[in-house]
């Protein structure tokens, strides 16, 4: 077990910069997840800390030792990798056991290391098979087992679920947790995935083109994002993102179709300004004979059961989607009166899509 | 497959049936040939009927040769296994290990030497024979194992397939090697060979038999008889001059000339198929 330090790690290919500088603390026995969407240089930085890509500047350390030229083998990592990358010639005990032998473990530990990763793993019935002849949920398995039996500093995940159907993504992501929860290795989790993010995380790294946009756990990134962006990112269905105005007064927000939606504290720095404003779908609620603070025409209802996600309009350019609770009876056409509490109004700079 | 019923399938097999009668004809001639005394063989029409010299036309065959020609066939044999085998499995060593290099290891002009490995596709062995046979008689090379074999060994062929396959290696498995903590000649020996087995299979299955029926370079390097090829020792025996061809002993030779590579290709093709078709190895 050790902690991770990434200190303005940077990236180039050729002239190309992926990764504009990353600082980052992890401590031991964290699970961090870095996520981003495809391109953002989140798979890199992970390749990086296993040592498959040079640093081109910066330092990464594990255990308090700069690795920047320590060959991966040396580094105790283990990493999974999207494809599970087993060795398909060999059995899945071949597999598990590769790294040990290459190590040198004796033949014995070996078998009780495997035993014991076999056991967690519910991979114990598997051991004589070939990786072919395994579903996609066991390769997965395997290939966990495979960095558990090295009993490494640091797991690395490069989006180990994305090759599995919805429902073992699922069942995997609650395994994982669990396995850390277990053996509380520090694991660095890589994905695009928002949701298996926001489960999985102690603290959540999210990235955009080669940035670090904001570092935090996930229910703070979800209720307080520091940019445009990771507000828009987190959170399914997405955020909603208008126009409007900040009042004269710096107590209310002017919003399309002349809605005056009050904030929670005083704005005055912004007054006047024209700002992005920012509010969860889930966070749009039924007026319900309360004074609405707006009131929306439906365009199109989608009924899940758990829930009624509602589209529509408020206004001319002012395209809102309400998540509201329980199925509710509403109908296209109809006109919507919704509250909004003011603590969860967001507004964020035009310009610099950072948070004001 | 689809199963063809009723005339459909009999209009197959009859064509099938023909088709292997007309390749097996000949083999069975010679086979016929092989076991009658000369007058038998040069009487017209020769018969169809295997005769009662099997035996002592193979053992003449193989411990004393023709009168004209006087090597033993079991000598010529033995220099054709040793030149087939030698240059199966030299030009399969290499080509692992020059398409290894070339795909899994960046240095200075990796790319220019690719190509000079695959222009010499394009220049057969008749093309460069003159320089060739310079270089190995100027080595001492003439009428030795290493001469027959060695020019013989490298091959754009087997390197070009080996690069073809190696590139449909994913990356990810020589990251886990390398983080699992294999040096890169361990990748090779761990994870590459096993993978490659049934290309390997195949391959040599064909270099065998490309090796066993070389003809132009051994006639042109070996002039004593001692290392004689079979494919060469059957000339040998063809040029007999004024005198009468020993038939019924050329012939035997020519059936015992076939069943090296015939055992080769029974014995591996189970490998030989899968290397083939098998995408999934």
């Amino acid at each position: 077990m050790a902690e991770v330090s990434l200190r303005g790690v940077k990236k180039r290919f050729g002239t190309t910069q992926v990764i504009h500088g990353v600082d980052c603390q992890i401590s031991d026995g964290e699970f961090i997840v870095i996520v981003g969407p495809s391109g953002c240089g989140k798979s890199t930085l992970l390749r990086m800390i296993a040592g498959l890509e040079e640093v081109t500047e910066g330092d990464i350390a594990i255990a308090g030792k700069v690795v920047n030229q320590v060959e991966p083998k040396d580094r105790d990592i283990a990493m999974v990798f999207q494809n599970y990358a087993l060795y398909p010639h060999m059995s899945v005990y071949e597999n598990m056991a590769y790294g040990l032998k290459i190590r040198g473990v004796p033949k014995a530990e070996i078998r009780q290391r495997v035993d014991r990763a076999a056991d967690i793993l519910q991979i114990g019935a598997l051991l004589e098979r070939r990786p072919r002849q395994l579903s996609g949920g066991q390769r997965q398995r395997v290939a966990m087992g495979r960095a558990i039996v090295r009993d490494p500093a640091v797991f690395l995940f490069d989006e180990p679920l994305s090759n599995l159907d919805a429902k073992l993504r699922v069942q995997m992501r609650v395994e994982i947790r669990k396995l850390h929860q277990t053996l509380r290795t520090t694991s660095i989790y890589v994905t695009h995935d928002q949701v298996e993010a926001m489960t999985l995380a102690d603290r959540l790294i999210v990235m955009n083109a080669g940035r670090v946009e904001q570092i935090g756990t996930p229910i703070t990134l979800y209720e307080d994002p520091a940019t445009l962006f990771v507000a828009g990112f987190l959170g399914s269905p997405a955020m909603n993102f208008l126009s409007g105005a900040v009042a004269a007064d710096g107590q209310s927000v002017a919003l399309p179709g002349g809605v005056q939606a009050p904030l929670a504290t005083a704005h005055a720095a912004a007054a006047g300004r024209p700002v992005t404003v920012g509010i969860r779908p889930e966070h749009l609620d039924l007026a319900e004979g309360a004074p609405p603070t707006a009131t929306m025409k439906v365009d199109l209802v989608e009924l899940l059961g758990a829930d009624t996600i509602v589209h529509g309009r408020i206004g001319d350019g002012g395209i809102l989607l309400a998540r509201i609770d329980g199925a509710v009876p509403i109908r296209t056409g109809d006109d919507l009166p919704l509250v909004l509490a003011p603590e969860r109004v967001h507004l964020f700079d035009r310009e610099t899509g950072a948070r004001i | 497959m689809i199963e063809k019923k009723g005339v459909g399938m009999w209009l197959t097999h009859l064509v099938l049936i023909l088709g292997i009668a007309t390749v097996a004809f000949p083999i069975y001639v010679t086979f016929v040939a092989s076991s009658l005394t000369l007058s038998e063989v040069l009487d017209a029409p020769m018969t169809l009927v295997p005769g009662s010299h099997l035996i002592e036309n193979y053992s003449t065959a193989l411990f004393s040769g023709t009168q004209m020609n006087a090597t033993p066939v079991a000598g010529m044999l033995f220099n054709s296994l040793v030149m087939a085998l030698v240059i199966a499995v030299g030009k399969i060593a290499i080509s692992l290990l020059s398409a290894f290099a070339v795909v899994y290891f960046r240095f200075p002009f990796r790319m220019v030497f690719f190509w000079m490995i695959f222009i010499t596709l394009m220049l057969p062995v008749e093309v460069r024979i003159l320089p060739t046979f310079k270089v190995v008689s100027d080595l001492g090379m003439l009428n030795s194992y290493a001469g027959l074999t060695v020019p013989l060994i490298a091959s754009a062929t087997a390197t070009f397939l080996f690069r073809q396959f190696f590139m449909t290696i994913p990356d990810e498995l020589v990251e886990a090697t390398k983080i699992d903590g294999a040096g890169p000649m361990r990748f090779f020996r761990d994870v590459l060979i096993p993978l490659s087995r049934t290309n390997i299979a195949a391959l040599f299955v064909i270099l065998f038999i490309y090796g066993w029926n070389q003809y132009l370079w051994p006639l042109l390097i070996t002039t004593d008889n001692a290392m004689d090829t079979i494919v060469i020792g059957i000339k040998r025996m063809l040029a007999a001059g004024d005198d009468q061809i020993e038939w019924p002993v050329v012939m035997a030779t020519s059936m015992l000339a076939m069943i090296p590579p015939v055992f080769v290709v029974v014995a591996m093709q189970r490998w030989f198929v899968k290397g083939l078709v098998d995408s999934e190895k």
